[in-house]
């Protein structure tokens, strides 16, 4: 009963989410006067029903409840408990409530965290967000509902993907899903603001709170998944342009450009009409993400297999959506003019050619993931689009809009001596040069091109952390006091500060991770027979033999790999793997990882053959990769910063907590 | 479907009072006094920037006019608190709601099917076992078995009767590992040993690797006899090309069936088949038999041909020719006596089917 009552609390999802949706517009109605209060209550409701859905699904995977043909299709009874949660969100249907409940949970963070918005403002978001959520909760409850049930029950699960079984992958979704539809909020205040045809600075105050928290799980998100690309996909890299992991991508770059406006136009009241457009723009690419994962346009491996038809509705509620927020954005486009005036050089103008550069590079990776898409739905034609293309477009533009970011964080607001700010940072700037240049010493094997590539990515890395310093030293007066008084400034300044300094240099270090590790990888790979070894970076490793063992869900093949350096001291114990899955019958490889607090030595088990003895040998592939610490830790600080700037009181979300606190503040 | 109508109102009412308690605990406040809040609060964070010299004099006094100007505006255009909600008229849509939720829902959902927790069904399935185990379907038996396998950990027997049951439910792997465990416990019995030959042959798709073979050959060793043995063993000499020992152990397992056991047909057609392979071999072998002369005269001029010393052995083994297979292999070793790589190399191709290179 569980099940089917899981399936009607979706069902009253969708239902308050519709009526969550009208009770505004009926409030004109004289019959329904005040009825747009009711619009916070519904949205309270509505997160609630979906949670006990949710609840139902989770413990319809617990039990291995296999009545239900989601759990059936993706559990089995062998299953550890972490993947028989995450079991919940590995398919499609799961993975649909999930977003929906997300998508409710903000609803309701609205109405909690939003005393302090305009009533009229607050309930047109929620209008907003009502559509959002009968749109998503009634494509997943009537083309996807995870809670279906199958007659008669199967006796046993054909258990989730052996490549989604895995703690990384656990997380990933939801921390993606919590960025993704977290722009659902900016977008409904876009939307609200544009029929209500009131856009100014208080506005952009409300939005970037919501988008600082939609960006920060975003930011986490999308580095989860490459971590787990990284570890569990056994080809070394992390990051592969792959259209899926473009379209996170798109709405990150989208809700970055959207927090720098933001900023304008909160401190000048410019940039009216371009923060809006980007509000809209980024959930706008979330939504695009969903449906090229879903529709089955794309082959990959972070793709769910989904038929077209669920494809073609969800690209209806694309259309629906954007559509009609694009279009009330070119109704209202008169009422968006700026009063803010600027000079060309001042922070304003840096922010400006910031958000350039920004949409330019978003430009040039929706280009690179659609153009290929639409070649063959036009012309029948297949291209690929990989690494090389997006070097060339992509890499340009963001280092350009790196190079400016220690500039614009120095830069004065309306009027900037730009002379004095390059003079300021000029110290930064060499020591920058030094570090880049000292850093590629040790490093051979590049040609002249590729060396001067590798440098300035360098250079760009150590810029943004030194100029990020810099600014924090002229804002605690280093060196111009005493240590005591710059540590009382240092105590002093805003979170947000702190957290905008530390969002820079974690940029900064996840440059300098991928710079380091794309230019300066080693891999070898040998067939080993037991006793043998190979050497990689100036480690050595030996293959001690294969041993073979139970786990819960699979049988595994683990080859002992003594890895020492050339000096002869034990570095670490690897143990690549090779595992047979019986109940999907699967092999998946386990990558085996030595880490070290830069570097990894990293470890891919291939397929045993004969050697000439007639012995048997098992492919084994090392790789070196340096620094690549930097490009996972780089993202999480800032993400960290973005976060520690929510809890800065200027940007927190709920500016106010209750009536009763407001109306006092008011008299 | 009562106690579910209920449990589907009470839940109804719980979503509801959760909206209603927030409601009553909102008291209305107009737009006009959050803006004056919303500035009065913008304007002491200029000031306090201003004091701790965040900010210069001139951009807070801008930013402060900015704020006033801001509230002189919504002051025109916000009207005062909104109307009271009337609770009739909520409660009414509440209830409206509820019923639109069930009516759809009776129309997606499953009114009245159960839900089906594996540990539930295993009790049933256990009672059931005891009750009346014929009647129960191969796999639940073999998942009532296999819960209780904890307590017959050196039952031979019992991990047999486990490993039969997930064979015949098709989960032939987890039967192979069932039946391994029997015949480790008590390795005397030849039918342990053919019931762990047939469920790897299953597991592998009909293909009998080395320890299907072994299993099969430690089943005849125990009984020269035994039916399954013997059947599988004559299919693997079947598919070996060794036509005369295949059919002399059809006939066999043929010579102890009963007349009207449905077995005998199968096997009939076990022989027919064998009698079509044995012609096409035949065929086969003498094609073969011509490439391998022209490739063993070619290899005597041209040693140094890596995937021709790859063809001519896979074509040993194709014709069975051990004695060949034995005098080529030691042929590729003299020829490349300081290139083990490349042995290592023609070996692993001679291993894989033509064409999967």
């Amino acid at each position: 009963m569980i099940a089917e009552l899981g399936t009607f609390c979706l069902t009253l999802a969708f239902v308050l989410s519709v009526a969550q949706a009208l009770v505004v517009p009926a409030s004109k109605l004289k019959i329904f006067a005040g009825f747009a209060r009711l619009s916070e209550g519904l949205s309270l409701s509505g997160a609630v029903a979906a949670a006990l859905a949710f609840a139902a699904l989770l413990y319809a995977f617990l039990t291995s409840d296999f009545s239900v043909a989601n759990v059936a299709a993706n559990s089995h009874t062998l299953k550890p408990l972490l993947y028989k949660i995450s079991g919940a969100w590995g398919s499609h249907e799961g993975s649909m409530l999930l977003w929906c409940l997300i998508l409710l949970s903000f609803s309701a963070m609205v109405t909690l965290l939003g005393a302090g918005l305009p009533d009229s403002l607050k309930h047109k978001v929620l209008t907003v967000q009502g559509v959002l959520g009968a749109m998503f909760t009634g494509f997943t409850l009537f083309s996807s509902n995870p809670l279906a049930r199958v007659y008669p029950a199967p006796f046993e699960g054909k258990s989730l993907n052996p490549m989604l079984q895995d703690p990384a992958l656990a997380f990933h979704p939801p921390l993606l899903y919590l960025g993704y539809v977290g722009f659902s909020v900016v977008f409904s205040f876009a939307v609200a603001a544009l029929i209500e045809g009131r856009i100014d600075r208080a506005w952009a105050r409300y939005v970037r709170p919501w988008t600082l928290l939609a960006w920060s799980f975003l930011t986490v998100g999308i580095t989860l998944g490459s971590f787990w690309a990284y570890y569990e996909l056994g080809w070394g890299g992390w990051w592969f342009w792959d259209p899926v992991e473009n379209a996170s991508l798109m709405p990150w770059l989208a809700g970055t450009a959207l927090l720098h406006a933001a900023i304008v136009m909160e401190k000048r009241d410019a940039l009216k009409a371009w923060t809006v457009f980007l509000a809209l723009l980024a959930f706008t690419f979330s939504m695009m993400g969903a449906f090229l994962v879903r529709s089955g346009v794309l082959t990959s491996v972070h793709a769910f297999a989904v038929d077209p038809k669920r494809g073609i509705l969800l690209l209806i509620i694309l259309f629906v959506t954007a559509g009609f927020g694009f279009t009330l954005y070119a109704l209202r486009s008169r009422s968006l003019s700026s009063s803010g005036i600027f000079a060309p050089v001042s922070r304003e103008s840096a922010l400006v050619v910031n958000n350039l550069l920004l949409f330019a590079a978003l430009s040039s990776v929706c280009l690179g993931t659609l153009y290929p898409l639409l070649m063959e739905a036009t012309t029948g034609k297949t291209i690929s689009v990989g690494e090389p293309y997006y070097l060339l477009t992509f890499g340009p533009i963001i280092g350009a809009a790196l190079l400016l970011a220690p500039l614009a964080m120095l830069l004065s607001w309306k009027r900037a001596d730009l002379k004095g700010v390059l003079q300021r940072l000029a110290t930064a700037f060499g020591v920058s040069v030094i570090c880049a240049v000292v850093a590629t010493l040790g490093i051979k094997g590049i040609d002249i091109g590729g060396r001067v590539v590798f440098i300035l990515g360098l250079l760009l890395g150590f810029w943004l952390i030194f100029g990020s310093f810099k600014m924090l030293a002229e804002r605690v007066g280093l060196f111009k006091g005493t240590m005591g008084e710059s540590r009382r400034r240092f105590m002093g300044l805003s979170l947000g500060i702190h957290g905008m300094i530390l969002a820079h240099v974690g940029l900064g270090v996840f440059v300098l991770g991928a710079t380091f590790e794309g230019h300066a990888r080693l891999s070898t790979a040998a067939s080993l027979s037991a006793g043998a070894g190979l050497k990689v970076g100036g480690y050595e490793v030996i293959f001690d033999g294969i041993r073979r063992y139970d786990g819960p869900n699979y049988l595994a093949e683990a080859a002992d790999l003594t890895v020492r350096r050339t000096d002869g001291k034990l570095v670490c114990g690897a143990a690549p793997e090779r595992r047979f899955y019986p109940a999907s019958r699967q092999t998946m490889s386990e990558v085996a990882i030595c880490f070290t607090p830069l570097n990894d030595l990293y470890f891919v088990l291939g397929e045993s053959s004969l050697d000439a003895a007639g012995q048997p040998q098992w492919q084994v592939r090392a790789l070196y990769n340096p620094w690549v610490r930097l490009i996972f830790v780089g993202p999480l600080l800032m993400a960290l910063g973005g976060l520690l700037s929510l809890l800065d009181r200027r940007l927190r979300l709920g500016v106010a907590t209750s009536s009763k606190a407001l109306k006092q503040e008011a008299s | 479907m009562i106690l579910f109508s209920v449990i589907a109102a009470i839940l109804s009412a719980t979503v509801f009072a959760v909206a209603v308690l927030w409601l009553k605990g909102r008291m209305p406040v107009s737009d006009l006094a959050r803006e004056k809040a919303l500035y009065a609060r913008f304007v002491d964070d200029v000031d306090r920037r201003l004091a701790r010299g965040q900010i210069e004099a001139d951009l807070a006094l801008e930013e402060k006019a900015e704020a006033g100007r801001a509230l002189l505006k919504a002051a025109r255009d916000h009207n005062e608190s909104s109307a009271p909600l009337k609770p009739a008229v909520v409660m009414t849509g509440a209830a409206l709601v509820a019923a639109i939720s069930f009516g759809l829902y009776v129309f997606v959902g499953m009114p009245g099917y159960p839900d089906q927790p594996y540990a539930q069904r295993l009790e049933a399935w256990t009672k059931a076992a005891q009750a009346n185990p014929d009647a129960l379907p191969p796999k639940p038996m073999a998942e009532v078995l296999k819960a209780r396998a904890g307590d017959h950990k050196n039952d031979a027997g019992y991990w047999q009767q486990l490993g039969r049951h997930q064979v015949m439910a098709g989960d032939y792997f987890d039967g192979a590992r069932s039946l391994e465990i029997s015949v480790r416990l008590d390795p005397a019995r030849a039918e342990g040993w053919s019931d762990f030959g047939e469920a790897l042959v299953l597991a592998a798709d009909g293909v009998a690797d080395d320890s299907a073979r072994n299993a099969f050959a430690e089943a005849l060793k125990r009984d020269p006899n035994d039916i399954s043995g013997l059947y599988y063993t004559a299919k693997i000499l079947r598919d070996d090309g060794r036509f005369d020992a295949a059919k002399a152990a059809f006939d066999k397992v043929l010579s102890q069936l009963p007349a009207g056991d449905p077995r005998r047909e199968t096997i009939a057609a076990d022989l027919t088949a064998l009698n079509e392979a044995r012609t096409a071999q035949a065929q086969v072998s003498a094609q073969i038999q011509g490439m391998v002369g022209n490739l063993t005269a070619r290899l005597k001029t041209t040693p140094d041909d890596p995937d021709g010393w790859a063809r001519l052995l896979r074509a040993h083994r194709v014709l069975k020719d051990q004695a060949a297979e034995a005098a080529t292999i030691a042929a590729i070793r003299a020829q490349y006596r300081h290139n083990p790589d490349q042995v290592a190399a023609i070996l692993n191709k001679a291993t894989r089917p033509v064409g999967s290179e």
